[in-house]
């Protein structure tokens, strides 16, 4: 299945997987993340501006997602 | 000069106003997190929504969202373009100011960078994703699964992340 690279804090991601759960149809194309076939790359160019831990999800469909 | 606001008011802290002023932006392919309208002061906005090239010229004019329709705009005032919308929940997509929050809602102050360019990217994390990878969420104080990028270890000119899917086998890619 297709999964999808976010980049976020905690507190974003859990709001925008509550918004996928409502809205799984929805699709994105932002700069801070990716979405990539099975068996397929993708890369994100990032540049962090904040020292500190980030998180990442795949919030695609509300498959999975990182607490 | 661009200018972007964004805030809630006391009496209704679940809604999100945004006053933004822009002369040259263009932001590409998009979706919003929920509903929302708003006026454009002056200037005007150009937009591909639902598969047609649109052309939202002001004064006044109304613009609704729609968070299952993805759109790309472009402002294309020759003077500043100033707008204002609100919703119950803001716009997603690209960031509307330099920096971009997290999982795309583009608002709040706590920043997680700016998206990089090519050119200056000084390093790389890879990271690869199964099918088998499922959402932990921590609840009332406890540790749920942890999924980050320490900040300080990418945190150069450009880091550049490679994402792999898996899918559902265990091959690496």
């Amino acid at each position: 299945m297709e999964h999808e690279f976010v980049l976020g804090t905690e507190e974003a991601l859990k709001k925008h997987y509550e918004l996928m759960e409502k809205f799984p149809e929805m699709e994105h194309a932002d700069a801070n993340m990716i979405r990539v076939d099975p068996g397929k790359t993708g890369e994100v160019l990032w540049r962090f501006t904040k020292t500190g831990e980030v998180g990442f999800a795949c919030l695609f469909r509300g498959i999975s997602m990182p607490a | 000069m661009e200018q972007v606001s964004i805030y809630s008011p006391a009496e209704i802290p679940d809604l999100q106003l945004l006053h933004a002023c822009f002369r040259t932006r263009t932001f590409p392919r998009h979706g919003h997190e929920g509903y929302g309208g708003g006026v454009i002061e002056q200037g005007a906005l150009g937009f591909h929504y639902r598969g047609e090239n649109v052309v939202a010229p002001a004064p006044c004019d109304i613009r609704t969202i729609d968070p299952l329709v993805e759109e790309i705009v472009t402002m294309i005032s020759k003077k500043n373009m100033s707008l204002i919308f609100c919703g119950l929940v803001a716009i997603s997509g690209p960031a509307l100011a330099n920096g971009i929050q997290s999982a795309g809602d583009g608002h709040g102050d706590e920043t997680i960078g700016i998206p990089g360019e090519a050119s200056q990217v000084d390093r790389t994390v890879k990271i690869e994703m199964n099918d088998e990878m499922r959402f932990i969420p921590s609840r009332h104080g406890q540790t749920g699964r942890d999924y980050t990028i320490c900040s300080e270890e990418f945190g150069g000119n450009g880091t550049r992340v490679c994402f792999g899917n898996r899918g559902g086998t265990q091959k690496a890619l």
